[in-house]
This record gives structure tokens, sequence and C-alpha cells, in this order.
């Protein structure tokens, strides 16, 4: 029997309140690791691709990955796989937080959640033992206060992972809140729970997880922790400034979208960034769990009309989304609008890019002025603020709208152009035209525009563990590939955080630690190879979904209009230029569509 | 003539600001620059290794490019042109904005 798993599978049927336990299948865990891999071989070989993502027949994984609840640094993750409700492709959203490793202590390395529940309901997992229970009462309230009332009526040391008034609305860009504060944020995975009825699930557990080796596992998980330590970005900068460190970085490059990504550089834009979010905002450092990195920000709001709330955050793609993408340079409206985002349950990148969306529609004249709630003008950010809040409670026309997402809304008054998205996910915060790599990967992630898939940043930008040339095409359907099966396989599926990854740079890291935990005897070739059949099968899933290589694009803007100012001043996003010579990599033919021979070699079938 | 030199991160600290304008011999390249900004034992001790030598993990750009990819000095070898990457002996000119970052990442 292989170890680092719980072993069993929790199977929940809200249509009939029937709820089965399934043992790990070690082939699969074998082939698909765990979490992200493992969750998506179930939703291939279990949901029909073609279904409404919001039809009962959907279903939703939430899965730890065999690292998940050891001591290894960033072990607490959890991953949400599922057909997304924004993009209809197959979804998965990962998330930090404390929920991950105490499902797995309560007996379950996943849960799998089918058909629809007649009325509200949450899922209460205690220490092996799971009770559907009655929601009704929760369904609708802000996410901070779900969390509280399931840890009253189950025990105060559950952890909580639930949607919010979003999700419940069904918001095309709801996420999963985990202790109230991290976020299961894109693709619109909280939707589809909303959708059947589901609130969330409390899971409290004090077994032990078994390792393979415990004495090599302790040795590789303290290697992985000297790494995190020597590297002065997990040791210094992350913990010091949090992810808005890179604001200035990439802004001072010309690549951080403006004003709907009308331009990509913003003299002012550290006003928003980590640095001022240190000096201004910031209560203390948060971390998740077995995670020394914390770069998780706990702050509060010193002055101006939002001064005295708190909460956590804001992030670098969420103090730019809806911040700068917005034209906002005040950060106490943009922390506040993130405040709200987190308790209405809407995934933060997509909001503010929707907002985006919404006042460029706005400043153009093509919403018709019945529609309009009230002036919506870039740099506005008390606008953005009741943007967010009309999109949490779908109030008036534009406040349902805005819930649906930019590609939506945008495609509703006429001008789909103007949806910053790919696959109708919004992008996140690199702009394309300054990064080329990001921008093959936004094109070509199997859950739409995201930058975690295959994160070209560290080779384009800080320069680990290879630095190339932003700029340059050349060899970057190669990075692109590898970074996007290197996640897939060693990290998501593992259950680790990316950051590590300024730490670990090479599979090898993670290799030492899954061996030792697992006692599979992954090659650091195996674990590549796992990534790629994920990214494989995520691929035909959404082949079957009906996206064809037609829907592997970028915005026109980013295609065809040169930025207009800053560093990269003239440049253009030229996709035909890495496209071919990607799906020549990925052993796919000339529609992007995987040969006979690729999928034999990696085992799947179409 | 004149750059415009920028720190971010914890470089704000250790450079005491956040901008600062600098006046350079014509000519000047960014190892020129480095050695007049880092006037005391500290300053030199964060941004060159032992040998003398930029640290790897700080970045520069020039005008928004990193100066490892930008153009540095041009030298013929039999007769053949040979361009070699700028890196510190990247040129500077007048109205250059540089901007200068310890380890970053994240997001
Ligand atoms: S690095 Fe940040 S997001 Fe990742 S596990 Fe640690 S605190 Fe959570």
């Amino acid at each position: 029997m292989i170890k680092g798993f719980a072993g069993v599978i929790a199977r929940v049927n809200l249509s009939t309140g029937e709820i089965k336990r399934e043992k790990i299948n070690e082939e699969w865990a074998r082939l698909f690791i765990g979490g992200r891999g493992y969750g998506s071989k179930i939703i291939y070989d279990e949901v029909d691709p073609k279904i409404d993502p919001l039809a009962p027949e959907n279903k939703v994984v939430i899965a730890t990955g065999p690292i998940g609840g050891s001591n290894a640094p960033t072990s607490g993750r959890s991953m949400v796989i599922t057909k997304g409700a924004e993009t209809g492709t197959i979804a998965c959203s990962n998330v930090g937080g404390f929920f991950g490793p105490e499902l797995k202590r309560a007996g379950y390395d996943m849960v799998i959640i089918e058909g629809k529940a007649e009325k509200p309901v949450y899922l209460w997992i205690n220490d092996g033992s799971i009770e559907i229970r009655d929601a009704q009462k929760l369904w609708g309230k802000k996410t901070a206060e779900v969390e509280q009332v399931i840890k009253q009526e189950t025990d105060p040391k559950a952890r909580v992972a639930n949607i919010g008034p979003a999700g419940v609305k069904l918001s095309r860009i709801a996420n999963i809140m985990v202790d109230a504060c991290r976020a299961a944020g894109r693709s619109g995975v909280g939707t589809v729970l909303g959708s059947k009825n589901f609130l969330g699930i409390a899971a409290r557990g004090t077994k032990k997880v078994e390792l393979f080796d415990p004495e090599e596992a302790k040795k590789a998980i303290a290697q992985a922790r000297k790494l995190v330590r020597e590297s002065k970005i997990t040791s210094v900068v992350l913990p010091k400034l949090g992810t808005a460190n890179m604001v200035n970085v990439i802004n001072e490059r010309g690549g951080y979208p403006v004003r709907n990504a009308q331009d990509a550089y913003d003299a002012d834009a550290g006003v928003t960034g980590g640095e001022e979010i240190a000096d201004k905002i910031l209560i203390k450092k948060w971390a998740c769990a077995a995670c020394p990195i914390a770069c998780g920000r706990v702050t509060e709001i010193k002055e101006g009309k939002y001064k005295g709330h708190h909460g956590e955050g804001p992030e670098y793609e969420t103090t730019w989304a809806l911040g700068l993408m917005c034209g906002v340079h005040d950060l106490n409206a943009i922390t506040y609008a993130h405040y709200l985002c987190n308790e209405y349950g809407l995934d933060g990148i997509s909001a503010g890019v929707t907002i985006a969306c919404a006042m460029e529609l706005y400043e153009k004249g093509y919403i018709p002025e019945r529609d309009v709630p009230f002036p919506m003008r870039f740099g506005d950010g008390d606008a953005v603020v009741k943007l967010v809040q009309i999109m949490g409670e779908r109030e008036g026309i534009v406040g349902d709208l805005l819930a649906e997402g930019s590609y939506r809304l945008a495609e509703h008054y006429g001008h789909p152009e103007l949806s910053m998205s790919s696959k109708k996910q919004e992008i996140p915060a690199y702009d394309p035209r300054a990064f080329k790599g990001m921008g093959l990967n936004y094109a070509t992630s199997n859950r739409g525009a995201c930058h975690v898939r295959g994160y070209t940043i560290g080779a384009e930008v800080v320069g680990w563990p290879e630095p190339m040339d932003r700029l340059q095409y050349e060899g970057k359907a190669a990075l692109t590939k590898h970074m996007q099966d290197f996640t897939a396989g060693a990290i998501d599926s593992a259950g680790m955080c990316l950051f590590t990854w300024f730490a670990l740079g090479y599979v090898s890291d993670y290799g030492s630690i899954l061996r030792a935990i697992t006692g599979i005897p992954y090659s650091d070739e195996e674990l590549l190879k796992a990534g790629e059949r994920i990214n494989n099968l995520e691929r035909l899933f959404n082949l079957k979904a009906g996206l064809t290589k037609k829907d592997d694009t970028l915005p026109l803007r980013l295609l065809k209009e040169p930025i207009p100012s800053g560093p990269s001043k003239g440049e253009v996003f030229e996709l035909d230029r890495m496209l071919p010579e990607y799906y020549k990599l990925r052993g796919w033919d000339k529609e992007g569509v995987p040969t006979k021979e690729k999928l034999e070699e990696l085992g799947l079938k179409m | 003539m004149k750059v415009k030199v920028k720190f971010f991160a914890t470089f704000r600290e250790l450079f005491g600001g956040e901008a600062k304008e600098v006046e350079l011999g014509s000519g000047s390249n960014i190892q020129d620059l480095l050695n007049l900004l880092c006037d005391s034992r500290q300053r030199r001790q964060e941004i060159f290794d032992r040998s003398g030598k930029l640290r790897p993990y700080i970045k520069i750009l020039k005008n928004g490019r990193d100066i490892k990819f930008l153009e540095g000095v041009r030298i013929e070898l039999e007769g053949e042109p040979i361009q070699f990457l700028g890196g510190i002996h990247a040129k500077l000119a007048d109205g250059d904005m540089v901007a200068i970052f310890p380890p970053v990442g994240g997001g």
C-alpha cells in the first residue's frame, strides 16, 4: 500500500444523500499523483464535458495531494476540480489555508460532491464520520459569518471551506473561501457549489498520515526548508513585502496592464505596491499551514472613508485588478474592495478585470444610460468599491451582468473584444505584450487565462532558475511547456504552493520529498511526464467540450494594439510566432489535438 | 550627463530613499554608476560579492530592460564582429532611467 495518502475518498451524492467511501486507486496515484492530477482524472472519467457546468450532473472534487498534511514547507494546499462555471473548461483552483491538512487528518484525501441538494446544506467531516447538515439559515450570508457559525455548530477547531453570497447567487466568478481569508478563486468553482445548493465543508481530524520512510522524509523536508531559508525571495522579500512586491517589478518593465490594458505602465503604480502596503496598512504577516514563507498580509485601513476596516490582503493580483487595471491609485479603496471580494466570495482578479471592462464600456458610451447605476470612470476607487458591492448582490442591470464576468458583460453590450480574457477567464497582472512566455501560457492554459499554470515570469523577470529575455520569442514555447508540466506534476498534484519554486527550482527537489512520503519511486522524468499527462488529459476534456484551436488565443487588443507608453512601448503579442512550435513540442497536430502516438505514450485515451 | 536611479523593496532602506538623480561623466556605464552609489561598506557588500562581481540575483533595468539582455561591447575577432551582451558594461546616456531590485518574486 502506498503511503502519504489517507487512502480514502469520500463520495457524497447530494441528490440522494448517499455517502460512499472509496479506496485511493494506486495506479492513478502513480500516473496522476494526487490533487489536481488525480482530481482531473475523476472529472474526466465521470463528467460529460458537454454538460452545462451548473447542471446537477457536474461534479466537484476537493482534493489534497500526497505531500499535504506533512511537515513539508507549504504542504497545506488543497485543490478544487470541476467543469468551470465561467469557462466551460475543466477547472482547477488551488488554495492554501489550513483546510487541506485537516481534511486528511479527518481521514480523507478527497471529497467528491455530486448531484444537487433539495435545500441548502453543508458537510461536516469529523474524524471519519460524515454528516450532511442543513444550511438554510446561512445561505447567502457573507463568507466570514458562514465560517464562524459553522465552527460554532461543529467544532471551534474545525477548518472550513465555503462559498458566500456570490456563489449562492450563481455569479460565474464566485470562489470558495478557506479560513475566510484564502481563496480557491478562479474559473467559477464556487458557482458550481452554489448550483448544487452546497454551502461548504467543515473538517476536523486527529488521525496521523503514515509516511513511507519517515527518516528519509525528514531529511528531504529539512533540505527543502533549508532552501526556503536560503532564498532571499522566500525568506526576505515575500514575508516582508508580500506578493505585491511585484507591482514595481512588473511596472518598471512596462508590463503592468492599466485601464483595461489600454496601457501597460503607470508612473505612480508604486503607491499600490508591497512597499506601500507594508508602510501604510500592514498589521502582521500571515502563513498557511506548514508555511515558513508567510506571504499573507493581515491589514487594517487606517485613514479615509474606509478607516477601521480590517482583513487579509490585498495581494499582487488584487491590488492590480482592483487598482491600476481600473486606473485606481487609492490603496485604501483597493484594500476595501479586496475585503469585499473575500466577503462576497468573488474572485478578486476576475472581479477587478470585469469592473475595468465595465469602465471602458461606460467611457466609450456602449452602456445605455438607462442601465448605468452611477458614473463608472477609470480612476474612481469609490466606484470600484460600489461596483464590487452591486456585483456581489447582483443588484440592477449592470450588477447582474458584472456577476457574469467580463466576457458575458462585454458581449451583452456588443463589444466582446473589450473583455481582457482568454477562454472567458480574465487575465492576471502580467501584460503578454511585455512577457511573451506568459502570453503563450495565458493562451494555452486549460482553465483559461492564468499565470500560475506555467509561471514563465521566473525566467523572464526573476531570472530563475535561468534568465531569458522577456521580449524574445525564441525558446518560449519550450519554457511554457516545461513550466506547465512541472507545475502540474510536481507542485499542484503533490499539494504544495507554487511559491516554494523560488527556492526549490528543480523537479528533483520535489521528487525527493514525494518519494520518501509515498514510497512510489517517481523519477524526475516521471514527475514531468505525469505533469504532461495531466495537461493532456485536461486538454482532451476541453476538446470534447467543444473548444478548438480558436480558443487558444488572447484579446485582440493584446495581439494588435502596441503598448502606447512606458518601457515596453510599441510591443504587441505575436502568438503565431510561438503557438505552432508549442503544439509541435506537445506532440499535438496543427489543430492542437494530441496525436494518437502522444496519447499512447502517456497512456491516455480520447 | 544625468541619470535617474530608482530603488525598490529592501534597497530603499539600503540606499536611503526611493530615487536619486546621479551626475556621471559621458561614456559611463552601469559599473560606473554602481561604483558611485555604493559609497559605504554595507552598500558594496549587498551589491557586489567578494571578488567585486555584481551579485547574480540583483536585477538592474535600464529603461525597463534587464541589462543582462542589453547590447554591450562589440569586438572583432578575425574580421568577424562579435556582440557581447551588456550586463554591467551596458552604456548609459543622458536621461536614462535605471531601476535596481533585490531578489523579488511571487504574485
Ligand atoms: S507562500 Fe503564501 S500562499 Fe504559499 S503557502 Fe505560504 S502563505 Fe500560503
